[in-house]
């Protein structure tokens, strides 16, 4: 290890090697604060050229690694890794290339999500993906995770927008992926086959995205409902309506009580609310706001609002974007799930989902992406309190094994990381895990890359950390 | 061998044959074999047996069906429920199938509205190198579990392992559609009106600029708009793309608006690639609007019929003789070009021209998946 530092020196300038406890202390966890580890250290490249040197050497002396962007990773993805170092992408942050003529934007691994659509509003394009955390994630972490948003029904999740890559694969190698600037490929999609692998299969380096047209009209609808149930119907009804909505969002009542609580969205107090939203060419959007309204009225809701302008979607979406963060003001702690279950079994899972809450004491808010039946339970605890931690572990285990039952997922967006490990061996058979593994093993020999995420190996003992040591140090809030 | 199930295949692929080359003997795309008379040195598999849907659910959006399921049989399945694959598959009258569609990714004009085929697969059952029959993915439209080998499979050509069954993300279907055709456009023209094109808000369901042959004095390019949605509004739309096409005209002649088979038909001519003459291959070369003009410019494939599609790839009818050429000239330009029907192409005959992609971490994918080389890598 004296080596690789050694190494690292000649490489480095001393400020982007981090060593001492208190400057390690803020990367000890991600967003799933119940885990933490801390690092040997954090390694800030400055640039694309001194990442690959970063990795190389990591290769040559077998140094284990996890790339982090924000570190706002929900399933422990960017939790370091025991006698590993950090190697962190913030630095990277250039946006190379706004291509209005393309459609495409060229960006580092540590631009955040939002800075894109900001970068090309000007030229009417945007970034589709919209994860809830899109003003602080990254690029890297979205691609390692192919992270989705309230849009992904009609647009997609990450890897429907990448186009292409530059990685560094785990042992120094470089290499690019995908058609380059075309969206069509020849030869099996390696692009796509990276997106998603959670860091195992190296680092992004650079990454070229498909820009869409900014829409010409949007139209937002809020219907509240006095159950769950009536919400769900409505979210079957309008998708045998034959609309293909850009996002169908329900939250239910926990949910909306916090979210009121952190942003006043003026939402009705009612037990569900859903919201609708169309977008794209306004000729078209008029169309087929008039076939939704209908549909809507048909599914006898409590109340119904439209966002008669821009400012009153913010607001709209704004409770609903807030709304994990909004929890926080009801519960000292939680952990947000991310199960999936076929849209049709939505109804059945969250009654369920109310059942077990009750049997295991502990509160649940549901806010989830109704549209393709991806799930966020959030499960309220008190760290403090001992063994509530692993009371709430155990019931976003019976969430995810329902969901499983139900014929879903365990995860729709937010990965398996370290969280769901315990998981995959039920969602897959032993040999397609072995299949994963020997992939695993193909493309890292060495087995430096982000081990012990995604595939189950032993999971990391849990320890409670309380609140994010970020939060702690003051430099993120939950507002 | 034609295969008699599952287990069949497994058994082959572990055995000591010949390299493997799967097909579900029917089509006229690039996978199949039927009449091949030069393929000695391989192992002819025929999966037609592994057909039918397995699940359907309109209101998951998700069909999960066998690979040698002909891919007509998917969307006549769907088209009872208002639905469809937005990909747009090729050649689906010459019976492609659900394996060789994902294999060959073979996406038509409609691609530009919602995606390719990498986008609306979610999960497979495919045997791998080593005669493991395994699940990848999941049969619901979001999942994030594992890594993506069903987006992989995408493009492989059968040479990662053998597809036997596919989920795919299906969506509603527009319940009408219109084209405007713009007529006598030379080069320079068309670039403009696609580059203005993809810059409008209209949503366009797809975008194709087919070349017009004119006698001796060379070519014209014709601009096909196609738009979609419920008939409410759907007249005036087209009325409002017409008018937008002919303020950049020269004459209102050049302008031609299709309904309903009209337009069915012209599409449909150009996914099953029937402009291609049957002696000839059907070339893809994914490339960008600078690229084509650039390589118009260069007259690289100025004699043969083409169409260019704002889905950013290039249909090329080409004669057997130029594949050569056309393989040195896509080389030197960066490009990849694959085959998509083979015509009366010799079946050991090149499939890929121009650029291989891959590199080092295709060959670990497939160390990993197929270590003892039992399938046939396309070349
Ligand atoms: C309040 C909140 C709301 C959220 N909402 C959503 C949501 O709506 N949808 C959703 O999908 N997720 C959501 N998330 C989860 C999280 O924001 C995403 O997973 C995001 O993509 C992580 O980005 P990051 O930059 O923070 O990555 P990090 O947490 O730093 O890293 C995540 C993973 O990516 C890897 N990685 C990072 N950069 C690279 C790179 N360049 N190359 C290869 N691997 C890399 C890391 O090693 C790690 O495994 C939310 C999180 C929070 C805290």
């Amino acid at each position: 290890m004296d080596e690789f530092f050694a190494d690292l020196d000649r490489l480095l300038h001393p400020d982007q090697v981090k060593r001492g406890k208190e400057q390690l202390i803020a990367y000890e966890s991600d967003a799933l604060t119940a885990f933490a580890q801390r690092p040997l250290a954090v390694i800030a490249p400055r640039s694309s050229e001194d990442l690959v040197e970063v990795v190389r050497l990591c290769a040559r002396h077998g140094v284990p690694y996890v790339a982090r962007g924000s570190g706002t990773s929900l399933s422990g993805g960017s939790l370091p890794v025991a006698e590993g170092v950090v190697i962190a992408l913030n630095r990277l942050r250039r946006i190379v290339e706004i291509d209005a003529e393309r459609r495409l934007a060229v960006v580092e691994p540590g631009v955040v999500n939002q800075w894109v659509s900001d970068a090309a509003r000007d030229v009417g394009l945007y970034y589709a993906p919209d994860p809830s955390s899109q003003s602080v994630c990254t690029l890297g972490g979205n691609v390692a995770f192919n992270s989705g948003g309230a849009h992904c029904l009609k647009t997609g999740m990450t890897s429907n927008h990448v186009v292409g890559l530059k990685v560094v694969l785990p042992d120094g190698e470089t290499t690019e992926l995908g058609g380059g600037d075309s969206l069509e490929h020849v030869g099996p999609d390696l692009a796509g086959l990276f997106v998603g692998s959670e860091g195992l299969f190296g680092i992004a380096y650079e990454i070229t995205l498909r820009l869409l047209p900014l829409p010409e009209s949007t139209y937002t609808l809020l219907a509240a409902y006095d159950s769950l149930e009536s919400a769900g119907d409505a979210v079957a009804q309008v998708v045998s309506s034959g609309l293909l909505p850009a996002a169908m969002e329900i939250m239910d009542r926990l949910a909306i009580e916090a979210a009121e609580a952190a942003v006043q969205a003026g939402y009705p107090d009612q037990a569900a609310l859903l919201i609708v939203e169309l977008d794209g060419e306004a000729a078209l959007v008029d169309a087929e706001s008039e076939m939704l309204a209908q549909v809507i009225e048909r599914t006898k809701p409590v109340e119904t609002r439209l966002a008669a302008s821009p400012a009153e979607r913010a607001t709209i979406w704004k409770g609903r974007k807030g709304a994990f963060s909004a929890v926080g003001r009801l519960s000292p702690d939680y952990i947000v799930q991310d199960g999936v279950v076929p849209r049709l079994r939505l109804g059945e899972a969250l009654s369920k989902i109310e059942q077990f809450s009750k049997e295991d004491g502990l509160r649940v808010a549901n806010v989830f992406h109704a549209g393709d039946g991806n799930l966020h339970p959030l499960i309220l605890y008190d760290g403090r309190n001992e063994g509530e931690l692993e009371r709430a572990e155990a019931l976003a285990g019976r969430i995810l094994r329902l969901c499983l039952e139900l014929g879903g997922s365990i995860t729709g967006e937010h990965g398996v990381g370290v969280e769901k490990l315990a998981y995959m061996s039920e969602m897959f058979a032993a040999e397609d895990l072995a299949v994963m593994d020997r992939l695993k093993a193909a493309v890292d020999p060495g087995g430096v890359a982000n081990p012990g995420k995604m595939l189950p190996g032993e999971a990391p003992a849990l320890s409670h950390q309380g609140i994010h040591p970020l939060e702690a140090a003051g430099v993120i809030s939950r507002e | 061998m034609k295969i008699r199930d599952t287990k069949d295949l497994c058994e082959l692929v572990r055995g000591d044959s010949a390299p493997i080359f799967v097909h579900a003997g029917g089509t006229k795309s690039v996978l199949d074999v039927r009449d091949a008379s030069d393929v000695s040195g391989i192992e002819l598999c025929d999966i037609s047996v592994l057909t039918g849907i397995a699940e359907y659910e309109p209101s998951e959006y998700t069909m999960t069906a066998a690979a040698g399921t002909p891919i007509a049989e998917l969307q006549s399945a769907l088209r009872e429920h208002g639905q469809y694959l937005p990909f747009d598959p090729l050649l689906v009258e010459a019976g492609a199938t659900v394996g060789g569609t994902v294999a060959s990714n073979a996406a038509g004009p409609g691609r530009l509205r919602h995606g390719g085929v990498r986008d609306f697969v979610l999960g497979i059952r495919f045997v791998d190198g080593l005669g493991h029959l395994g699940t990848q993915g999941a049969k619901v439209v979001k999942n994030a579990a594992g890594f993506d080998f069903s987006k992989l499979m995408v493009g492989s050509l059968g040479s990662l392992g053998c597809l036997t069954e596919v989920t795919f993300k299906v969506f509603p279907k527009p319940p009408n559609y219109r084209t405007v055709l713009v007529h006598q456009l030379d080069l320079r023209a068309s670039e403009a009106l696609l580059h203005s094109l993809l810059r409008t808000r209209t949503e366009l369901l797809a975008v194709d600029l087919h070349s017009v042959e004119i006698g001796s004095s060379g070519r014209q390019w014709t601009l096909a708009i196609q738009i979609g949605g419920p008939d409410a509004g759907l007249d005036e739309r087209a009325a409002n793309l017409r008018s937008w096409a002919r303020a950049r005209t020269v004459s209102d002649h050049d302008v031609e608006l299709l309904a309903d088979t009209a337009d069915a038909a012209f599409w449909n001519r150009t996914r099953e690639l029937n402009w291609v003459d049957t002696r000839r291959v059907a070339l893809k070369v994914p490339m960008t609007i600078p690229r084509f003009v650039e390589l118009e410019k260069m007259s690289v494939f100025s004699e043969f019929d083409r169409v260019f599609s704002a889905t950013q790839q290039l249909l090329v009818s080409l004669p057997l003789g130029e594949t050569e050429r056309v393989d040195e000239a896509l080389m030197q330009l960066g490009l990849t070009g694959q085959l998509m029907r083979r015509g009366s192409a010799r079946k050991s005959a090149r499939v890929i021209l121009g650029q291989r992609h891959g590199g080092m971490l295709l060959d670990r994918v497939r160390q990993a998946l197929d270590p003892n080389s039992r399938f046939v890598q396309p070349c």
